[in-house]
């Protein structure tokens, strides 16, 4: 069952890999340390970059943002009270009041050590769980996948936020986004308005780049803050090492690990859910519950070990089924289909290097945290946190065009992408979820192409979509998630009416 | 303009985008048609929906809808802006003009620190996007008098 990934070690090794990885990460540290800017923008911000590159260094850098991203968050939570990306809004905390006792060195190791625990462990899941369920999904023709893509619909209603027609909006904008372009079945050019640069549809790429990378942009330039982090919150000075107390930490590094594995597996569930429920759960489960918000370094540890522990799990279903688990993980697809990669079992089948290669990025970045993550690499990275967001937002928009233009070297693209930007920034302001236009987006095209391709085989016979046990299977969690919401509802209803 | 104003306005460009787009998502012929007309459909009704339900008003409905809006009007126009240049006048020109004048125009004035911005992040995108990964970009005006061609 190793073998692959074995096999793929020299390939993940290479000093072109490792470089794009450690580029990633720093870049992820800086990133996610930057309040306004989260992983999904430095994602969708490096996806066009890797344009040209081999895919699997294309993924190193990849890897690298998520699992740098998702801790940088911790930086300025802890130091400034501002947490750098929602999922670390429970590290603020106990990290805060920590800084305000002196021990910002402190909770930021704890904040570095438990991340890494966390990412670890997730890799690890990522390597073992993945490969099976690729073996699952062997037996899944047009009509099963037709299925798997309506399933991937479904989990929109859990990605939906606090009003379900705004994500079903979303979603519908995402689909017709992807419906642009030539049919891929009969050819006839769709909403392409005889412009020859549509006609191959929008690119992926700059779809994601102007939803994520502009309403930031925007936002700064609307604030138009001209003062940084000052230097003093960066000279740090280690006081104790949480090695020494490692006994301390274990069981809520446990707890937090598995907590984030299973949400970061669950489509739509993970980022900020992740480490509010660890945290909590550290808290109930404590001996001295009432430290934690207080100061307490095991809050610290929770948030990020949970945080890290979603990253590569919410992976698992974007790999092997093409449903990614979080927002960042639907933009890595999103960075995989750019590269001419499927997922699903002939990723691993036609490109193991790119499958099992992008598992083992995943663990080498995780444990990479640990060096770039420390408090050495934190003042040095964390210069940039003093440049005043008003120069930065010029510098997000010169690497959205570095990208966007370099796909058909044509400003048609830098227009494309502005357009998204301001109905990104319009759907930001007016709360309707991003998350579910880029699912929309993603498994529209699969959508009608498996179900096109299911009913051209049967001879415009329906029933083949309900032929399988596989189908069957696939309907009844696809109802089941589409449900859930209002299921879960009921069930909370019924629990204070009886209580 | 407050932010339930903003919402009515944004759904109802939805709602006029997606019957603008439905004649011509019904002359597509061969099947290519069905899935486009639903997914416009759907819009229409979802749209329609959140645009006459009645709900109880809460105080967001009344905050306004931009922090400030000449602000992020001159931002987009910035961005326009620069989008046109590009082409003709060339990234690190068009780059470096955008990234001094934005700064400018926003009330930051520290010139030593604009500066080094802007050439810290030219040299690292020259070095990175021209010459490690040999990646297209505008091509500067002035280059034909360089090299001459």
């Amino acid at each position: 069952m190793f073998d692959p990934v074995i096999d793929a070690i020299p390939a993940v090794l290479t000093w072109k890999s490792l470089l794009c990885m450690l580029i990633g990460m720093i870049a992820g540290l800086v990133i996610g340390a930057l309040p306004g800017l989260t992983v999904v923008t430095g994602t969708a911000l490096l996806i066009p970059l890797t344009f040209g590159m081999e895919p699997l260094a294309a993924m190193g850098l990849l890897a690298g943002m998520y699992n740098g991203g998702s801790y940088g968050g911790a930086i300025t939570a802890i130091l400034l009270r501002i947490p750098g990306t929602p999922a670390s809004v429970a590290t603020v905390f106990d990290g805060w009041p920590m800084t305000q006792r002196g021990e910002a060195a402190y909770a930021l190791q704890v904040a570095v050590v438990s991340g890494t625990i966390g990412s670890v462990v997730s890799a690890i899941s990522l390597i073992v769980l993945s490969p099976p369920l690729t073996l699952i999904t062997l037996a899944f023709g047009p009509a099963e996948y037709f299925w798997v893509a309506m399933f991937g619909m479904a989990t929109v209603s859990m990605l939906l936020g606090g009003d379900p027609l705004k994500g079903v909006i979303a979603a519908l904008i995402g689909l017709l986004l992807g419906v642009v372009g030539q049919d891929p079945v009969t050819g006839t050019e769709r909403f392409v308005f005889n412009d020859l640069e549509l006609l191959d549809g929008f690119s992926i790429v700059t779809l994601l780049t102007g939803l994520y990378a502009i309403p930031p942009v925007l936002l700064m330039c609307e604030e138009a803050a001209k003062k940084g982090m000052s230097g003093e919150l960066l000279r740090l000075k280690r006081v104790k090492s949480v090695f020494s107390e490692w006994t301390r930490y274990v069981r809520v590094w446990v707890r937090s690990s598995v907590i984030g594995i299973i949400i970061g597996i669950l489509p739509g569930a993970g980022g900020a859910m992740t480490s509010i429920i660890a945290w909590n759960d550290a808290r109930s489960t404590s001996k001295d519950p009432d430290s934690y918000g207080k100061g307490n370094p095991e809050g610290v540890a929770a948030s990020e070990c949970g945080n890290g522990a979603d990253n590569a799990s919410s992976m698992i279903p974007a790999l092997t089924l093409g449903i990614p688990g979080s927002g960042v993980a639907a933009v890595i697809l999103g960075g995989l289909l750019v590269h001419g990669l499927r997922p699903g079992p002939q990723l691993f089948r036609d490109h193991p290097d790119v499958a099992y290669g992008f598992m083992l990025q995943m663990l080498i970045t995780a444990f990479m945290l640990i060096v770039l993550g420390g408090l050495l690499a934190t003042r040095i990275f964390g210069q940039v946190l003093r440049l005043p967001p008003i120069l930065l937002a010029p510098l997000i928009v010169l690497t959205s065009v570095v990208g966007v233009y370099g796909i058909h070297a044509s400003a048609f693209d830098v227009w494309i992408m502005l357009a998204i930007g301001v109905v990104g920034y319009a759907m930001d302001k007016l709360e309707f979820p991003t998350a579910p236009a880029v699912l929309g987006l993603l498994l529209g095209p699969m959508a009608e192409g498996e179900l096109r391709l299911a009913l051209t085989i049967s001879m415009g016979d329906a029933s083949i979509l309900f032929a399988s046990l596989a189908s069957w299977v696939t309907i009844t969690c696809t109802l089941l998630v589409f449900l859930s919401p209002w299921l879960r509802s009921a069930w909370q209803r019924r629990k204070a009416a009886a209580g | 303009m407050t932010r339930r104003a903003a919402e009515r306005g944004f759904l109802l460009l939805l709602i006029v985008s997606a019957a603008g787009l439905m004649p011509e998502a019904l002359s597509y012929r061969g099947g290519s048609q069905y899935f486009p007309v639903i997914l416009l459909a759907a819009l229409l009704a979802c749209c329609l929906a959140a645009l006459f339900r009645p709900r109880a008003a809460t105080p967001e409905d009344s905050e306004p809808f931009f922090l400030n809006a000449p602000r992020a009007a001159l931002a987009l126009l910035l961005m326009a802006a620069y989008t046109l240049a590009l082409p003709a006048v060339g990234y690190f020109t068009t780059s470096a003009l955008l990234m001094f004048v934005m700064a400018w125009v926003f009330g930051y004035r520290d010139l030593k620190v604009i500066a080094a911005t802007i050439v810290g992040y030219l040299l690292f995108t020259w070095l990175v996007f021209t010459v490690i990964f040999e990646r297209d970009m505008a091509r500067e005006f002035f280059m034909p008098w360089i090299v001459g061609y």
